[in-house]
């Protein structure tokens, strides 16, 4: 298994930042309840519950603004801004990395609302015929692995996963 | 000597052996499979150990911590592909010893390598662990709070060439770690009424999602690749070679032609790992580097022993360092042991300086296992060298659908919770998009783990002395304070710098 090395335009990872910093920001003081003095009955208040998430999401978006505006002072300036090919991105790839996460997404759906040892059954034969596993040979893999860890999970690690049938 | 033999009889016990073996073992298959890194493997195995005694759990995951880092070496030899980021220079001499026809010899050089790094380390943290722990026993909030504050922005030197977007990671993690409840006044942040947030995000299911799933992906982009007709990478086109010849090579010839190597580099490699947040990617080329100044210097990137020898050393040395502010202040050197720190916690064991007077059978059995598994290193791969190399080549098609049943059970497993799923997989997500968008994931974990406690310390500094002078009169706290800014400021400048000449550099995501 290789890893792909490509990098989306840092002007929208930062203005990417900078969103979701600021949008936290914004959300802290209705996400953060019942806020209280930390010394009770005292008019000094020091760094209250929301001091930290505020700051943490403060420094999301100035980190974002920050590979902004340096991402378009370096455009302007002409240059690369940096040093490893930004729009080296095979969309192919891209769509079948995504799609393969919805699929893991799915696969978790029906372990939650069918049963671990069906659900993976049917998923490991797909997976594995996908990725070039003979018709038998991912057959018997998956039905294998999927009644080998339900099994171990049971009996021996005494963790029963949902929908169990050993 | 008293903590050494309370130590070596917690690990006494056969049954502790063969858990930390069949550690190794798992660890060994781990680290060997390109794609698959030692933190995966702790990550996975970790929901497998909550239902074992402490001193079996931590001692197997020890095992696979340390086979992990070795497994790294196999395909960084055998196919030139590095297993884990640690093994990177490993390939520059590894895979031209292995091209010339030595495999075996390259992976008995780097095998009598992590065994020697790994035990001097262990006899390093034998030797730290009392000193450092009493020493911390003294400290308070506020120096504790300068200690977090120097590791987390020792961040800035592993973010590599992007400063930003490692201080976007870092400023992500923390605020991801403060979900749950408010650590002085147990107030919800952001757990939006759900019971599973309340104990903050799961974070071995979290540590799942962010390294095991995008990894699966990489088997989906190659199969898509092929299709297209786009080349293949070097472990598709790799093809097992049985005709090596074996050169005999002994650990005690190793040791004795190369011992000035060796404690040079298991030195690098130690102090290296005591620093927290630097971890096993730095250390192995540092050594690499000052091997690379020594009189076979000129001859390293032609398949020169030293030059396996020098970075494997160096990579196992950093354990034993690692594991002292990981179990004296809880801050794990590196990645793989913030995991592993998930995996503590999980055990009910919350690192603390005070745990060499309140559990000190427990402290120093785990100090003994990191001691034992270096040992069983050797034992369980020396015989096994010719046969441990095809693990490289197990095909995708088995491995990729093995990898996600595990990670779905074993998410499942740490909580019983199927809440814990839904974590998983939006941070795989979370884990792929920062991988394709360049965001380094060590920030990331470093600051979420760190995150707590740093707030707590912080907020407990100022209940003590009811003033923000408190981090500035404090003498051991302005020293941290100021080796902080010095780290931010050089991070800066060497960015710069980097950015001027318009170097190209290679920025890897743990």
């Amino acid at each position: 298994m290789g890893r792909a090395r490509n990098y989306l335009d840092d002007r929208l990872l930062g203005a990417l930042g900078c969103l979701v910093g600021v949008g936290l920001v914004r959300l802290v003081p209705h996400m953060v309840l019942g806020e209280a003095a930390l010394i009770p009955g005292s008019d000094v208040v020091f760094i209250r519950g929301s001091f930290f998430p505020t700051a943490a999401a403060a420094l999301i978006a100035v980190t974002g603004l920050w590979l902004l505006s340096s991402d378009l002072i370096m455009r302007r300036l002409n240059r690369e801004s940096a040093p490893w090919p930004v729009h080296d991105l095979n969309r192919a790839e891209i769509f079948g990395g995504i799609g393969f996460l919805i699929g893991a997404a799915a696969y978790v759906a029906l372990v939650i609302h069918v049963s671990f040892t069906i659900a993976s059954a049917v998923v490991f034969f797909l997976l594995a015929r996908w990725l070039g596993g003979k018709y038998v040979w991912a057959l018997v893999l998956a039905v294998a692995t999927a009644f080998a860890m339900d099994w171990i999970f049971g009996e021996y690690l005494r963790v029963p996963l949902p929908g169990r049938l050993l | 000597m008293e903590n050494i033999l309370l130590g070596l009889e917690q690990v006494a016990d056969p049954a502790v052996i063969l858990y930390i073996g069949m550690g190794v073992m798992v660890g060994v298959v781990f680290g060997a499979l390109p794609g698959l890194t030692a933190t995966m493997g702790i990550a996975l195995m970790a929901p497998l150990t909550f239902g074992m005694p402490t001193l079996l759990a931590l001692p197997f995951l020890i095992g696979v911590y340390r086979g992990g880092l070795h497994g790294g070496a196999i395909t960084a030899i055998m196919i030139g592909v590095p297993g884990t980021p640690a093994n990177v220079p490993t390939v520059l001499d590894g895979y031209e010893l292995a091209k010339k026809g030595y495999p075996q010899s390259a992976l008995r050089y780097a095998l009598f390598a992590s065994v020697a790094g790994a035990l001097l380390s262990s006899v390093l943290l034998f030797t730290l662990i009392t000193p450092v722990a009493s020493l911390a026993l003294e400290i308070g909030s506020p120096e504790i709070f300068g200690i977090l504050l120097f590791s987390m922005t020792l961040v800035t030197y592993i973010s590599g060439a992007r400063l930003s977007k490692g201080l976007m990671a870092a400023a992500l993690g923390m605020f991801v770690g403060m979900i749950g409840l408010d650590p002085m006044v147990g107030t919800p942040r952001f757990t939006f009424g759900t019971v599973g947030l309340l104990g903050g995000v799961p974070m071995i299911a979290m540590f799942i999602g962010l390294f095991a799933l995008p990894e699966l992906v990489g088997p989906v982009e190659q199969r898509i690749a092929k299709r297209s007709g786009r080349v293949p990478s070097a472990a598709e086109s790799a093809r097992p070679s049985f005709s090596a010849p074996d050169d005999n090579i002994r650990l005690r010839d190793v040791i004795r032609h190369y011992w000035r190597r060796i404690l040079v580099s298991a030195s690098i490699g130690s102090f290296v790992g005591v620093l927290p947040g630097v971890g096993a990617e730095t250390s192995p080329w540092l050594s690499y580097a000052a091997a690379k100044r020594g009189k076979r210097g000129k001859k390293f990137g032609t398949g020169e022993p030293e030059g396996i020898i020098a970075p494997e050393v160096a990579t196992d040395a950093v354990v034993g360092g690692a594991f002292v502010p990981l179990l004296v202040f809880g801050i794990p050197g590196d990645v793989p042991l913030a995991v592993m720190l998930g995996a503590l916690l999980a055990q009910g064991v919350r690192p603390r300086p005070s745990l060499i007077v309140d559990d000190p059978a427990l402290l120093f059995g785990i100090v003994a296992s990191v001691l034992v598994s270096s040992i069983l290193l050797y034992v369980i791969v020396r015989p096994f060298t010719r046969f441990v190399r095809l693990i490289v080549y197990i095909p995708n098609w088995v491995l990729v659908p093995v990898i996600l049943g595990l990670c779905v059970a074993g998410a499942f497993g740490v909580n019983n919770a199927t809440f814990d799923l839904v974590v998983m997989t939006v941070f795989g997500f979370v884990g792929y998009a920062m991988r394709k968008t360049g965001v380094p994931l060590a920030p990331f974990v470093l600051a979420f783990v760190l995150s707590a406690r740093f707030e707590t310390s912080f907020r407990q500094s100022l209940l003590l002395e009811r003033s923000f002078l408190v981090f500035v009169q404090n003498p051991f706290v302005l020293i941290m304070i100021i080796l902080s800014l010095a780290v931010i400021a050089s991070s800066v400048i060497m960015n710069a710098r980097q950015r001027t000449r318009g170097m190209s550099s290679e920025e890897t995501t743990p």
